[in-house]
């Protein structure tokens, strides 16, 4: 295996003689391949710097160059340094106090553990592999329309807060599905592989996109967990590393096995909330389990009494004619039954003899029949659908000469209506009607004033049924109406109509079926079991289920073919699924499908992902990997600056069970990261490039950390975890202005405007500008690492965006509001939670001169200054003038202190 | 790699330091546009700048450039099984008939091109342009194929031609960006802002998108309540506290930010001046037929000569509509197409005369075109619309200006307008030509990515020197 890729090599180097690209010796074997091996560190002439192994690594390298490590950082400044590391958010002045102050020697191993633990943790983590997860809420491309698959975040912020280890959190993204008997959650996972992009343009060659989706599928999995970039195989032998284009297509074919790129969607409550799910779900058995045992036959004699002294009744109709010459006959349950001629339009008069009493409401039945199409409750020959277009009620008095008199109907309400047939539709005269999908139902019809009738005047109802489909008549219906509807005690706006049916009857004559019908509306609507059903409609918030896209395999499997300089129409030789020859062994125990290859790059033979993965780690806290081309650990990459150190992290992490937690823990531990940043004076002015880590790392914040340090010192960060995405404030026309599908942002309410970055709605043709200001990617493909650019844009975004200055007034109003209100102190409050750390007195003076001259300038503007302090709301009486000029000087204030170069970078 | 690779090799050093936040002064001259001149070129450049009309959804070349009369003779006819047999189209799902232009065509200037009634002010300018008749491209709908011309791949992530601009040749400007992208048309091209996207290059490199609507550039504004005054008063502020914690920490980092700042607030008050197209004169109004206060495709032309003028590098418009399939008003070759011509073509020929006139034209690069063609074949031929489907095999760009052979037609299509006759040229040859004009050798204006040397043209291309003059 080894002399293949010596070989290979060899020819490489040769057919690229005279050319100064490849300086490497064709003999020795790559360093990524080879075993990991643990050197220890000689003895070092420092004895006191190092606090393990890591250190000694560091130190050795320094010794050889001669240089001292740096001094250890200000503990102010450490704490913030590894509160952003560890969580994205600054630590508070609380945080920092309690830290500077505790003079314990695990201080600062305590201040590790807290952060390790909290869901901020999580969050961050989760940011960082989202990015290589390429976690998107659009498909890409034209039309870019929205797809849903948050629940595959809440799954890796999950995964992150329970401390998942990083094998399981590898076989589960790759292949969950495929485990024997996966959970739900397992299958959430999967989502990693269906954020491959997909265009869904008109037109477009569906098998192009799928193709161009497994190939992502291939490379992104490659790039996370081999660190080797496959790409070019795709369409030729890979020039430099030990593959082939037939290898690569065996690689393909573990993905090409997947429902199609458009495929499986899968419906399960948010793993964040599965560890509770359990619980909650006997407590809701419990508690329905009381509801069902309550008596109710007290409950039943009290309803019914509170319905008739309501003045519910139902009509015994006598006289009901139709237009279109049908028949309408009374049934003994007093409902109406239509029969006979069906012409394409049929209008329903019913008059009837009221007994006296106050009027307020009619309720109306729609009921099945056997006699009706489909059993009812309308008369159309399809279906035994019905469409009441209008329903109309008149009034008159006793004599037959007195006239008729509309009655204005305020509003209707009914148990049941189509989303596109709504029962409201029948309160006009035009074509839209009420129609239940062949379902029974009953509607109220509310008047505006109830009315106050005389015994024997007569009340006239038409129901028309003019919408546009015919032969739409009601079959079957019976007509109530009372005296009083809505009495809120019982928590129900009408009476259920079937109920009161049911209950008139002699009880002997009632079947066991209408009386459990009777009686478990009675028990929902009994008082004494409404905090019963609070509690359940609560614990059942807590199972909310959503719809996620996950990866599922076919069951008839495609045939993989090579695909001829990587494109779909010109299909090779037949391949089946393999590992490249010259990487680790396959064991055969392993099924040849996704599942086994999880298995295979998780195997304790591969020496690429545990130095891939604590690379990135590294990369995290210190800016840049030990190998700088985290995401290429081939023959092109560069090679490890410390490859012992490299070394000894990826045998730690695989050591301690894959426990990513350690591995941070380890590496933040070290003397190494707890360095100070500052430039010593000797090295000013020069090259100030640092790879040998003899300092502490400084860097600029991620695009999601600019966003949350902002909202969070200004107090208005909403910390709730995990759910569908958000939509903070945007400007109009960023996103409206792509050719797409869902084209209008919709800014979310309140709170939800300032939830974490990583939460906001990433549209990959029109992300969100601030956030791509800082380099965050579009997330169309795998990035394991950011650039960190530092542009006027960035300027612009942290001093102008309303978002930001919505942060700065938030940030004015906790510096004006200090306890004593002194000014001083406030400046100091914003300060500190800007940067952790107390303002010089230089620092101090300059701020109080900016103080000063901006209360000075908006003392003598009154509405510039309304306009900065309160966002241009009209504000409180005049007299409040000096306050809003002091206001609009501390947003100033704050504003500066947003933008500080400390704010937005790591120290 | 040849000897411009030690170039790129410090380019490449030079910006993993910024990636890193320790080389950051290199890149704030980067940005300044210091650091990077003309000495920087793989060879002598024939053009210094670049406007690009990217007229999105697929003009028809068939009804503006590429006349066929045997075309129109067999309006009608059923077209010859090898244009459909095997064929994939984005719509065409059954054999179709040939369809004929509705349109007069005539020839104009010395150089005798053909232009069709609707292009009635590009007939003043005919002398001037090169036509490449013999286009074809690998993608047949709209997002990809518009991705593939501007960033030579049809999949999402990888920098466009404007970004690729940006990192071989810095801006030339100090308060505006090297890239620059105008939108008009009822929305935005179908790529989305993938097309002016940086992909895997440093973010600097992207496509600014000066907006007709709100700030043009985003958050330029100075929020309300804050005046110049007081924005300056604060930024001396924030100045002297990052001085301040530059003298204590030594960071590199924190001088470039205090010159981004600067530069931030630099652009504050160029951009303005830079979209004031009020303040041009009565006569340029007339001759691009712009109306101040009104967003369009006009406008747009007017604004990139104002930003040319002002050192930007690349200066990109989208006007979207062309996408004329028969089979709405919105989409149809009789009302729609003509209507997009009506938009357009004045103010296209304004831009070629207004660059001539200020001897700007001669290393200004102009290429007009859309993503792919329009079949010969009707996607719609009878009812009230008539139409053609998108067409990868044969289309019409045009190129004017720095290096380029004025005057010209390069390339042919078969009688029918179906495929290449003479002297193909792909999209990656075209991007090559563009990069070469610009001065850079498109195989080695490279960018190490996820382990490989990614180009613009990807492993192919070829600069077409038959039509540099």
């Amino acid at each position: 295996m080894k002399v293949d890729v010596v070989v290979r090599r060899a020819i490489v180097v040769l057919s690229l003689v005279g050319s100064a690209l490849v300086p490497i010796h064709a003999e020795d074997p790559h360093w990524a391949y080879e075993p990991v091996r643990v050197v220890p560190v000689g003895p070092l002439e420092n004895q006191a710097w190092s606090r393990g192994p890591i250190d000694r690594y560091v130190l050795q390298r320094l010794e050889t160059l001669q240089r001292e490590p740096a001094r250890e950082a200000p503990a102010a400044t450490l704490l913030r340094r590894v509160t952003l590391d560890l969580t994205g958010l600054p630590p508070t002045p609380l945080e920092v106090a309690s830290f500077v102050e505790d003079a314990a020697p695990d201080a600062y191993e305590r201040v590790l553990d807290r952060l390790l633990r909290s869901p901020a943790y999580a969050e961050r983590m989760a940011t960082w592999w989202l990015d290589m997860a390429r976690y998107a809420d659009t498909h890409g491309y034209e039309g870019d329309g929205a797809r849903q698959i948050w629940l595959y975040r809440d799954w890796v912020i999950n995964a992150f807060l329970q401390g998942m280890p990083f094998d399981r959190f590898s076989i589960d993204q790759l292949a969950g599905d495929l485990v024997p008997e996966p959970t739900d959650t397992q299958r959430v996972a999967t989502g990693f592989h269906r954020n491959s992009p997909f265009c869904y343009e008109g037109g477009t060659d569906l098998e192009q996109f799928r193709v161009e989706a497994v190939v992502d599928r291939v490379n992104t999995t490659m790039t996370v967990w081999m660190g080797s970039t496959f790409g070019c195989a795709q369409c030729h032998d890979h020039k430099y590393d030990p593959v082939s284009q037939e290898e690569y297509f065996q690689l393909y074919a573990f993905f090409n096995n997947a429902t199609e790129a458009t495929g499986a969607r899968f419906t399960a409550v948010s793993p964040l909330r599965q560890a509770g799910a359990a619980a909650l779900r006997a407590r809701i058995a419990r508690l329905e389990a009381q509801i069902a045992g309550h008596d109710v036959s007290d409950f039943r004699q009290t309803w019914m009494e509170t319905q008739q002294h309501r003045g519910l009744r139902v009509w015994k109709v006598r006289d009901a004619r139709s237009s279109g010459g049908a028949s309408i006959d009374r049934l003994a349950d007093h409902s109406l039954l239509v029969s006979g001629a069906n012409p394409a339009r049929d209008d329903y008069e019913i008059v009837y003899q009221w007994e006296g009493g106050r009027f307020a409401a009619l309720g109306l039945e729609v009921l099945h029949h056997p006699s009706l199409p489909k059993g009812g409750p309308g008369r159309y020959e399809q279906n035994g659908n019905f469409g009441l277009s209008t329903l109309e009620i008149s009034v008159s008095g006793p004599q037959p000469q007195s006239p008729w008199q509309t009655v204005e109907v305020a509003e209707a309400f009914a148990s049941y209506e189509e989303p596109q047939d709504k029962v409201a539709n029948a309160l006009n005269l035009q074509q839209e009607c009420w129609c239940t999908n062949q379902q029974e139902a009953q509607a109220w019809f509310v008047l505006r004033d109830p009315l106050m009738l005389a015994a024997g005047s007569r009340i006239r109802v038409r129901l028309r049924h003019a919408s546009k489909w015919e032969r739409h008549g009601i079959g079957r219906f019976r007509i109530w109406s009372t005296g009083e509807p809505g009495l809120g005690e019982l928590g129900e706006m009408f009476p259920a109509l079937n109920v009161v049916a049911i209950l008139t009857k002699p009880a002997a004559t009632r079947t066991p079926k209408e009386v459990d019908e009777a009686d478990s509306y009675l028990r929902n609507v009994d008082p004494a079991q409404q905090l019963l059903h609070a509690e359940v409609a609560r614990s059942k918030q807590g199972l909310r289920t959503a719809e996620t896209m996950v990866m599922q395999e076919r069951a008839k499997p495609r045939q993989t073919r090579v695909l001829l300089a990587g494109s779909h129409l010109n299909p090779g030789a037949s391949v089946a699924p393999a590992i490249p020859a010259a990487w680790h062994a396959w064991d055969d125990r392993w099924p040849r499908n996704r599942l086994g290859l999880a298995r295979w790059l998780m195997s304790k033979g591969n020496p690429l992902v545990g130095r891939v993965t604590s690379n990135r780690i590294w990369a995290m806290f210190f800016g840049q990997g030990i190998v700088t081309t985290s995401e290429d650990f081939g023959v092109q990459g560069t090679p490890p600056s410390h490859p012992r150190l490299l070394d000894y992290l990826a045998d730690y992490f695989v050591r301690t069970n894959w426990n990513l937690q350690t591995l941070q823990r380890q590496i933040l531990m070290s003397s190494t990261y707890r360095q100070s940043s500052d430039i010593p004076m000797a090295l000013r002015g020069g090259d100030t490039s640092d790879r040998w880590y003899g300092r502490g790392p400084a860097f600029r914040l991620a695009a999601e950390s600019i966003r949350d340090v902002a909202l969070s010192v200004s107090g208005l960060l909403d910390r709730q975890i995990g759910g569908a995405g958000v939509f903070p404030y945007q400007p109009p026309g960023v996103y409206e202005q792509i050719h797409s599908f869902n084209t209008a942002w919709k800014t979310s309410e309140r709170g939800q405007q300032y939830r974490r970055g990583l939460y906001t709605w990433w549209k990959r043709t029109a992300p969100y500008p601030s956030m791509i200001a800082f380099d965050a990617p579009r997330r169309s493909v795998c990035v394991d690492r950011r650039p960190r650019t530092n542009t006027p844009m960035q300027a612009l975004v942290t001093l102008n965006d309303p978002v930001f200055l919505r942060c700065a007034r938030g940030l004015a109003q906790r510096m004006r509001s200090t306890d004593d209100g002194s000014f001083t102190v406030g400046l100091r409050i914003g300060f500190r939670l800007c940067t952790a750390r107390d303002p010089t007195s230089a620092e101090m003076e300059e701020l109080t001169r900016l103080h000063a001259r901006s209360f000075d300038k908006y003392r003598g503007q009154p509405a510039a200054a309304h306009t900065l302090a309160e966002g241009g709301i009209a504000a409180g009486p005049r007299a409040n003038q000096v306050g809003v000029a002091e206001m609009a000087a501390w947003v100033t204030v704050a504003n500066v202190l947003l933008n500080l170069d400390e704010t937005l970078m790591k120290y | 790699m040849n000897q411009h690779g030690l170039l790129h090799n410090t380019r490449r050093q030079f910006l993993s330091q910024c990636v890193t936040g320790m080389g950051a002064l290199a890149m704030a001259s980067l940005c300044d546009g210091v650091a990077v001149n003309r000495a920087d070129t793989h060879h002598p450049a024939r053009a210094k700048r670049m406007i690009y009309l990217h007229m999105a959804g697929g003009p028809s070349q068939l009804d503006l450039f590429d006349h066929k009369p045997v075309l129109s003779q067999r309006h009608g006819e059923l077209c010859p099984a090898e244009f459909f047999d095997g064929k994939r189209f984005a719509f065409i799902k059954s054999r179709p008939k040939l369809l004929g232009t509705p349109f007069r065509f005539g020839r104009y200037g010395g150089s005798g091109a053909s232009l069709s009634e609707h292009a009635p002010h590009l007939r003043r300018v005919v002398d001037d342009l090169c036509f490449v008749k013999s286009m074809h491209t690998d993608q047949f709908n709209h997002a990809p194929a518009q991705l593939f011309m501007q960033t030579g791949s049809a999949i999402l992530g990888r920098p466009s031609l404007g970004a690729w601009l940006s990192y071989g040749l810095g801006s030339e400007s100090r308060e505006l960006p090297a890239f620059v992208v105008l939108v008009s048309g009822q929305r935005g091209p179908s790529g989305g802002t993938a097309l002016w996207g940086n992909g895997f290059l440093p973010s600097v490199h992207q496509g600014v998108r000066l907006r007709s609507q709100g700030d043009p550039v985003l958050f330029l504004a100075n929020p309300a309540g804050i005046g110049g005054a007081e924005r300056r008063m604060a930024l001396d502020s924030l100045r002297t506290l990052n001085e301040i914690r530059l003298r204590q920490t030594g960071q590199p980092e924190i001088a470039t930010r205090i010159a981004q700042y600067e530069l931030a607030y630099r652009m504050q008050r160029s951009v303005p001046d830079l979209m004031a197209v009020d303040r041009e004169p009565e006569h340029i109004h007339k001759l691009y037929g712009t109306e101040p206060g009104k967003k369009s495709y006009a406008n747009n032309c007017l604004l990139a000569r104002r930003l040319i003028e002002r050192g930007a590098r690349f200066v990109q418009l989208y006007h979207w509509g062309w996408d004329s399939h028969g089979s709405s008003a919105g989409e149809n070759l009789r009302y729609s197409f003509v209507e997009r011509c009506r938009q357009t073509d004045r103010a296209t020929t304004a831009l070629l005369v207004d660059l001539k006139q200020r001897g700007l034209l001669e290393d200004t690069l102009v290429v007009w075109g859309g993503e792919f063609g329009r079949t010969p074949m009707a996607e719609v031929f009878t009812g009230k619309y008539i139409g053609r489907d998108h067409h990868q095999h044969a289309f019409t760009m045009w190129m004017a200006g720095g290096g380029i052979k004025p005057g010209v037609t390069y390339g042919a299509t078969d009688p029918l307008g179906y495929g290449v006759s003479e002297d193909p040229v792909h999209v990656h040859d075209l991007q090559a030509t563009i990069l070469h004009l610009m001065g850079l050798d498109h195989e080695a204006l490279t960018y190490r990515f996820q382990g490989r040397d990614f180009r613009l043209t990807d492993v192919h291309g070829r600069v077409v020197s038959e039509i540099l003059g």
